[in-house]
């Protein structure tokens, strides 16, 4: 058998030698059967995926599959953009170099594109939530609610994140000041809702025209454009942004493993645009690598000073400066916590009865950081 | 979602049965990696040609099975070793199991793990040596002090009963009894 495979698992080449012509039943000692040879075979191949380090050979395997038909379609679509340019050339040379200036292709990692589309194919399964903190800056108030490593003290206020299927999600948050209250914004599949602290509701078809009372609006910068910062936290609006207006790549310098020895994988996106304040300037997600369910993602807005008179920068003296979501090992949610009706009757008893929990003394964190 | 976005998660849903497959059927095992790679290429390519009322992953072994026999070609000794026989066989082997009931490939052929427990204690160790510690069989043979060819037998024996009992759990189809 000089051409026998040498692989562990395949230098069993017995699979084969039972089945040669000459001699079809050596070393069993009964006739087999075609079915019998055919069985053996498939047998041996469940019994493959039980070698060892087999289950990260299949995501590797997977990942480089995925990676490579990303890269052919960026390929492909530079050859027609290539061509399209060179069209371009025939109506004339300005438009020609507008058309291959607009058809550099990105610089970022493709890998890290499909590892994306992973993770947003997983968000949007829902059953999960997640504590959502946020800093801002100059925010004023009580004394914050947390001390950071470097001592220095920042406004922090909290929230819960609640993903359902079909992209629906409920986020609960306690206005400013009022730590023993809250309020609920959310989409349940077909409209945005929001219920004040004392039961009121409100629904729109899109979040901008919601008008999200002032008390419950997250980052409260006092311009047209604070629904538009709502819907960073809807997890999938974030991660379909981050496709066309930032750079994405592989955090390669980051642990493979956290510390509970899960397989994650880390991407990083860097915004394009220097003057879009508005935006977070970097996006990090902590996603689980064999699921590619996020565990942990931190927005993290640019800290340059304002230029004066720009318009795009929110108005007042609360920026953003960071938004943390951590998963929870909170159980799913039933549908009904994805409609305005129910949280109206919990707001509402609430209220008489003095306000719920602190926000974020729930559920549980399922991981440490990385 | 986009078809790209839908094919990879099909992709990542089949990779455990598209690998054991591979590992059935290919003649080279050095291979596996490769025969992934184009099999998945090859399928994306062809995603226009796949009737989505059909399942899957029957149709992701079939382009699987192309490129092992294409990279076969010439290997009079491969031919010899499985039929188009067997390899309807097999297919319809990896439907039964697919066709289980279970959230992933691994889930639905957990009933191998019951079965490798009602394994002879000989049979057991000889499948352990080579599937779970990774050891080929020449040095399987030698840590348990039989021949290459004892053990051999041995570990194809082991198989064999597995495959049996997997039919006593429905998750084989009954034999046919052809002479192969």
């Amino acid at each position: 058998m000089t051409d026998l495979p040498t692989n562990p698992i395949s230098d069993g080449d017995d699979r084969y030698s039972q089945n040669d012509s000459a001699q079809p039943t050596q070393g069993v000692g009964a006739p087999l059967t075609a079915d019998q040879v055919a069985d053996g075979m498939a047998v041996h191949g469940l019994l493959a995926l039980r070698q060892p380090g087999e289950s990260d050979r299949i995501k590797a395997r997977v990942q480089r599959a995925i990676s490579t038909i990303r890269e052919m379609n960026d390929s492909r679509r530079l050859f027609w953009r290539k061509r399209l340019a060179w069209v371009g050339g025939s109506v004339g040379i300005a438009a020609a170099i507008g058309l291959a200036v607009l058809y550099v292709p990105a610089g970022s990692d493709s890998s890290a594109y499909a590892a994306l589309e992973s993770i947003r194919g997983t968000a949007r399964q829902g059953g999960r939530s997640y504590a959502v903190r946020f800093e801002m800056d100059g925010l004023g108030g009580p004394p914050p609610a947390v001390q950071h490593r470097d001592n220095e003290m920042k406004p922090i206020r909290a929230a819960e994140l609640a993903v359902g299927n079909g992209g629906r999600w409920t986020l609960l948050v306690s206005p400013p000041n009022m730590p023993r209250a809250r309020g609920a914004f959310g989409w349940d599949g077909s409209s945005y809702w929001a219920v004040d602290p004392v039961g009121s509701v409100r629904t729109s078809a899109t979040l901008k025209e919601l008008r999200v009372p002032p008390f419950i609006s997250v980052l409260e910068s006092g311009t047209a454009d604070a629904e538009e910062d709502l819907e960073l936290l809807t997890l999938d609006s974030m991660l379909s942004k981050l496709d066309k207006q930032y750079k994405v790549s592989f955090d390669r310098d980051s642990d493979r493993v956290d510390r509970n020895g899960r397989p994650v994988t880390v991407v990083t996106a860097e915004r394009r645009g220097k003057r879009d304040f508005r935006s977070p300037h970097t996006v990090r997600i902590v996603a689980d690598s064999s699921t590619f369910e996020v565990l942990r993602a931190n927005w993290q807005w640019s800290q340059t000073p304002l230029p004066a008179g720009d318009h795009s920068a929110p108005a007042g003296n609360h920026r953003m400066k960071r938004i943390f979501l951590e998963l929870t090992d909170t159980p799913p949610h039933g549908d009904e916590w994805f409609t305005p009706e129910f949280h109206a009757r919990a707001l509402t008893e609430m209220s008489r009865s003095g306000g719920p929990p602190r926000l974020g003394s729930g559920g549980n964190a399922k991981q440490g950081r990385d | 979602m986009r078809a790209e976005d839908i094919f990879n998660i099909l992709v990542r849903q089949h990779a455990e049965m598209l690998t054991a497959y591979i590992h059935s059927v290919a003649f080279d095992h050095s291979n596996v990696d490769d025969v992934f790679q184009e099999t998945i290429i090859t399928a994306w390519n062809r995603l226009d040609a796949f009737d989505r009322a059909r399942p899957f992953g029957p149709w992701l072994r079939g382009i699987a099975r192309n490129h092992i026999l294409s990279s076969a070609r010439g290997k009079r000794r491969y031919r010899a070793h499985i039929d188009a026989l067997q390899q309807i066989r097999i297919d319809e082997q990896f439907d039964q199991v697919e066709n289980s009931p279970g959230d992933s490939f691994s889930d639905r052929s957990a009933a191998l793990l019951d079965c490798l427990e009602k394994l002879h204690p000989d049979s057991h160790a000889a499948v352990d040596l080579v599937y779970v510690r990774g050891l080929d069989s020449t040095a399987a043979a030698r840590s348990v002090g039989a021949s290459d060819e004892t053990f051999r037998k041995r570990l194809y024996r082991a198989r064999l009963t597995l495959a049996e009992c997997l039919k006593m759990k429905s998750l084989f189809k009954p034999s046919d009894g052809v002479p192969a």
